[in-house]
């Protein structure tokens, strides 16, 4: 009983050596701020794709393109993404209009370098975090794998002052080391599945706003 | 900005969501901790909870008679109960509630017994209790009336120890009294008369030797004559045996120098015998010898004669044969100059004709390599005019493929002239496009550039070497062509 109780999770943190509580303390941070990255990217990714097909549907469905930019600039927090890039370049366009003697080309250029800046800001605020992400998933087994190997060490160490060698002299040890790889992969394996998912939601968010900014510029093109 | 001003309700949730995950993680992972601490715990508490349980409820009568022995000892000794029938009990309480009524009378009748029981094994625990000390008092006054058996016999040995040593001491005291004026001069009449004695004994001892003595002496002389007689007999008779035996000798000395001297005289009668057979034998053998020698002596002088004929026949041939092959060598020489000569002769006319013949070889290759260089100079001449040709028409196909690909405006002024410089890269590929020189009307200078960037690959002839040619173009666009 004595011997199950000592092995019991919070009495091997507690013995662990102050260099692997402290890589497990790191850890745990690590692991808490991917996995807050993780439900800020779920929920800003989700609410992107959803504004983002709100905003196409009401795009194709309105005609009337001067009416579509008042909604969206009144509502402008809550277009999305996509109805930014749509609001930059309707204003550039409008104020490039306004100027006479301009050409045709030179309007359209503008307005589409204003819906490209839009969009690579978009892409820079939706892509924030999936880097740390990245790190978290490559770095934190090699973080644990540190603490477990220096946990091991010492335990090692104590067993050559040790007449005796038994298991039950280096088993605490290395449970208590093992407890920084548990952990290193407990933040890894969650930010990897994140940071690959998220990626490839982003990828094709962006995809989608580049047709959108094509299509816009056409329909802008067309316009007298 | 707008973006992070509506991320913040999502982080405040993100950060709830990512602590209860923690939350749960480490919940999970402790009970799964202790879940697996617990179960040898657990697994005593079942055991001792299900067993009693089923063996009680069909078995209570046969089980409980075991117990009061058990129990009986806990009244006599309240000190040690074990843990575990504790536990029972408590847990058995109901149980045991429901029938204590029945339990009890058989439980007094046995209290009753068993005190009976005691009670006898008590007594007889006292008599063999009072038995073993009457032994034990017997035992201790059979060994008291042997101590003192024992003390009577030490004392009566003291006393005769005792007794004895006074009459070893009274005898010693009497010997010493006796003893003591040999050494002591106190007592001077027992002194005397032991002197008195001493010298008397010594006096019949002495007496007794010298008798003795006096007949071991009579004996020895008696002995002594008896052997001087004997020696007398023996020296006679060896006196008689010398002078037989002188006798005797002298006869046979005598006998041997007669021997001797007859043997001398006939070995030297032998001796001159010998002598003169030797003396003739030593003259015939002389005479052979010298006949010997004479032989021997003709027989060498004629075979040197013999072998100075042979060797001077031998030099003779050896002079004719010297001279044959030095004539013979002479003639060689004179053929090997002569051939000598002769390859000579020939290898200058063979030197001579190579020489001709290289000048011709030489005459034909100079006449040759004038008439490849011609070529050559035709052919590159020829390839020349060819890549001309080939890089004029490639020049014509990149200019026709961008200009395919100029995306004409409407409003573009008709004279309008941009010229650019191309650096291409192999396989076609435009590095930069520089406008060198604007045509004035922004609109088309880029869209010719986005139809050189557009019309890559540009077409690039097969010939790798003739790259060189495309790598800078200076190409001129207008709206004209």
């Amino acid at each position: 009983m004595d011997v199950t109780q000592n092995l019991s999770f919070i009495h091997l943190i507690q013995n662990a050596s102050a260099l692997v509580q402290l890589v497990m303390g790191l850890l745990l941070l690590v692991s808490l701020m991917s996995w807050w990255f993780i439900f800020l990217k779920m929920f800003t990714v989700r609410q992107a794709v959803r504004q983002s097909e709100e905003f196409e549907e009401s795009f194709w469905n309105n005609d009337d393109l001067n009416r579509l930019y008042q909604n969206t600039s009144v509502m402008r927090g809550d277009s999305g993404s996509m109805g930014r890039i749509f609001a930059a370049g309707f204003t550039e366009f409008l104020k490039l209009k306004k100027k006479h003697g301009m050409d045709n080309n030179a309007v359209m250029d503008g307005t589409r370098r204003a819906m490209r800046a839009t969009y690579q800001r978009e892409m820079d605020t939706l892509e924030s975090h999936l880097a740390f992400l990245a790190t978290v998933g490559s770095v934190s087994p090699y973080v644990g794998l540190f603490g477990t190997v220096w946990g091991i060490m010492n335990a090692f160490r104590g067993l050559a002052n040790v007449g005796q060698a038994t298991l039950a002299h280096v088993a605490p040890g290395i449970a208590e080391a093992l407890i920084a790889t548990a952990m290193g992969l407990f933040a890894a394996i969650p930010a990897v599945v994140a940071y690959n998912r998220y990626s490839h939601d982003i990828t094709r968010l962006a995809s989608r706003f580049e047709i959108f900014m094509e299509e816009f510029s056409n329909v802008l093109q067309r316009q007298p | 900005m707008s973006t992070i001003v509506h991320a913040k309700p999502y982080k405040l949730r993100a950060g709830a969501l990512a602590l209860a995950v923690h939350c749960a993680f480490f919940v999970l992972l402790y009970f799964g901790a202790s879940w697996k601490a617990e179960p040898p715990q657990g697994m005593v508490v079942d055991i001792w909870d299900s067993l009693p349980g089923i063996e009680t409820a069909p078995l209570p009568v046969k089980v409980e008679p075991s117990k009061p022995p058990i129990e009986h000892p806990k009244l006599n000794k309240p000190v040690a109960p074990p843990k575990a029938d504790i536990t029972l009990s408590e847990k058995k309480r109901p149980q045991e509630k429901s029938k204590p009524i029945k339990t009890e009378p058989k439980q007094q009748v046995e209290k009753v017994n068993v005190q009976a029981e005691q009670k006898r094994q008590e007594k007889l625990k006292i008599q063999t209790e009072q038995k073993i000390l009457a032994e034990q008092r017997a035992q201790a006054e059979q060994k008291i009336i042997e101590e003192q058996k024992v003390r009577a016999e030490n004392e009566r040995a003291r006393a005769e120890q005792a007794n004895i040593v006074a009459k070893i001491r009274r005898n010693l005291k009497a010997e010493l009294e006796k003893a003591e004026p040999s050494k002591v001069i106190e007592p001077i009449k027992s002194a005397a008369s032991l002197k008195a004695d001493f010298e008397l004994a010594e006096k019949k001892r002495l007496q007794e030797k010298f008798q003795e003595a006096v007949k071991s002496e009579t004996k020895r002389q008696i002995e002594k004559t008896d052997a001087q007689s004997k020696l007398k007999a023996q020296a006679e008779h060896k006196i008689e045996a010398e002078q037989k035996i002188e006798a005797e000798q002298k006869a046979q000395a005598e006998q041997r120098a007669l021997a001797k001297q007859k043997a001398q005289a006939e070995r030297k009668a032998e001796a001159e015998r010998k002598a003169e057979i030797e003396q003739k034998a030593e003259a015939e053998q002389k005479a052979e010898i010298e006949q010997k020698a004479e032989a021997e002596r003709k027989a060498e002088i004629e075979q040197k004669a013999e072998i100075e004929r042979k060797m001077q026949a031998k030099q003779k041939a050896l002079a004719e044969k010297k001279e044959q092959a030095e004539e013979k060598e002479r003639a060689k020489q004179r053929a090997r100059a002569e051939q000598k000569l002769l390859a000579e002769q020939k290898e200058l006319a063979e030197q001579k004709a190579q020489a001709e013949q290289r000048a011709k070889v030489e005459q034909e290759r100079v006449r040759a390599e004038q008439k490849a260089q011609a070529e050559q100079e035709r052919m590159r001449a020829a390839q020349a005019a060819a890549i001309g040709k080939e890089v004029s028409e490639y020049k014509a196909k990149i200019i026709a493929k961008i200009r395919r690909n100029i995306v004409m405006l409407p409003d573009i002024p008709y004279n309008a002239r941009a010229e650019f410089d191309v650096t291409l890269l192999p396989g076609g590929m435009v590095l930069n496009a520089i406008l060198v020189k604007p045509s004035g009307n922004a609109a088309y200078d880029s869209a010719v550039e986005r139809a050189i960037k557009k019309a890559e690959p540009l077409p690039l002839p097969p010939d790798a070497a003739l790259f060189n040619n495309f790598r800078e173009l200076h190409l001129k666009f207008s709206p004209k062509e």
